[in-house]
């Protein structure tokens, strides 16, 4: 399902929108799939969720 | 003999007499007439004049000499500055000097194989040099003079790539973070990009923490648990879009027109 957060990041409010079940997102009007995705507010876009599970994608890089 | 101009009825059905190709400028092997209406043959070496240079000076940054497939597997050896420009230019501004162990250069396809690692994983970048005259490959990897005509991305292991970014198609691994304390800035340089990719991770180029409480650092931008500040170059053409484009919004105060970038900036 797609989950749409509202959030404050230093002053300025985004849109969150990700998949709870661990899929990828699809932004219907530029047919791009996205983990997650960070939108400004009014957002343009809209959202489904994909079948596409997302693999194991580390947060950070660790460096070597 | 040769024709250049083909007059039926006073009413002109060919004219080459103002053309201007030659065999100097026409791409090597293509056939044409020239003004004078004479069969020629390009010679031409495509990409010879090409944009997307890799820029020779930008090695002045360099501090240490010479370079080294050992000495590019240590990032500390690095200055910040080279790191910057030494290893950002390809096509599209992609950034891959961090991991960078190595390269090899293939002599009958002039293609360069940079190879990096990350997250165990070693990959590849390839780089085809096949139409560009001038390049000169050293001992150590180095490329020289080389107008790059094509840049090919090899897919990424999922479990290898943490931060991916959709660029101009491509799947590109951009390694953002740093395990080297005090980092003082990274550069991410997109002048060559003809348009705003897709970042398809949120947070690609360095978590952005929410500072809101005026909590310390000001800078915001962390990553692996270190300060790191970015800036983000981009064409003056696409700033608005840029700005405002998913993901990339995020950084939007780290973003900053070409025209206004200067090396201070670092």
């Amino acid at each position: 399902m797609i989950v749409q957060e509202q959030q404050n990041i230093n002053g300025t409010n985004f849109l969150y929108t990700y998949s709870d079940t661990n899929h990828y997102i699809l932004q219907n009007e530029t047919n791009t799939e996205y983990v997650s995705a960070y939108d400004v507010i009014p957002c343009i876009y809209t959202y489904s969720e994909t079948n596409k599970v997302i693999e194991n994608i580390a947060s950070e890089e660790g460096g070597n | 003999m040769s024709v250049n101009k083909v007059v039926i009825s006073d009413e002109t059905k060919l004219d080459l007499t103002a053309d201007t190709v030659d065999a100097a400028h026409l791409a090597k092997g293509y056939t044409a007439h020239n003004k004078k209406g004479e069969a020629i043959t390009g010679t031409m070496e495509s990409g010879s004049s090409g944009s997307g240079a890799w820029i020779e000076g930008d090695w002045t940054y360099w501090t240490g000499s010479p370079i080294t497939t050992s000495n590019i597997a240590y990032r500390t050896s690095f200055q910040p500055k080279a790191k910057l420009h030494g290893f950002a230019q390809f096509p599209c501004g992609v950034f891959c000097n961090a991991g960078v162990i190595g390269g090899t250069y293939n002599t009958s396809t002039r293609k360069v194989t940079l190879t990096y690692t990350q997250k165990n994983a070693s990959m590849g970048v390839e780089v085809d040099c096949s139409d560009c005259p001038d390049m000169i490959w050293l001992p150590a990897w180095s490329i020289y003079n080389c107008n790059i005509t094509k840049f090919v991305a090899p897919p990424i292991p999922a479990n290898a790539a943490p931060n991916l970014v959709g660029l101009d198609g491509y799947a590109i691994t951009v390694p953002y973070t740093d395990t080297v304390a005090d980092r003082p800035n990274r550069v991410f340089d997109f002048r060559l990009c003809g348009q705003v990719p897709s970042m398809t991770q949120a947070q690609a180029l360095g978590t952005v923490k929410n500072n809101n409480a005026d909590s310390f650092p000001p800078e915001g931008l962390y990553a692996n648990g270190y300060i790191n500040t970015i800036t983000i170059v981009v064409p003056d053409s696409l700033y608005d879009e840029w700005i405002t484009k998913t993901n990339w919004t995020l950084y939007a105060s780290a973003i900053v027109k070409a025209s206004e970038y200067t090396e201070e900036t670092i």
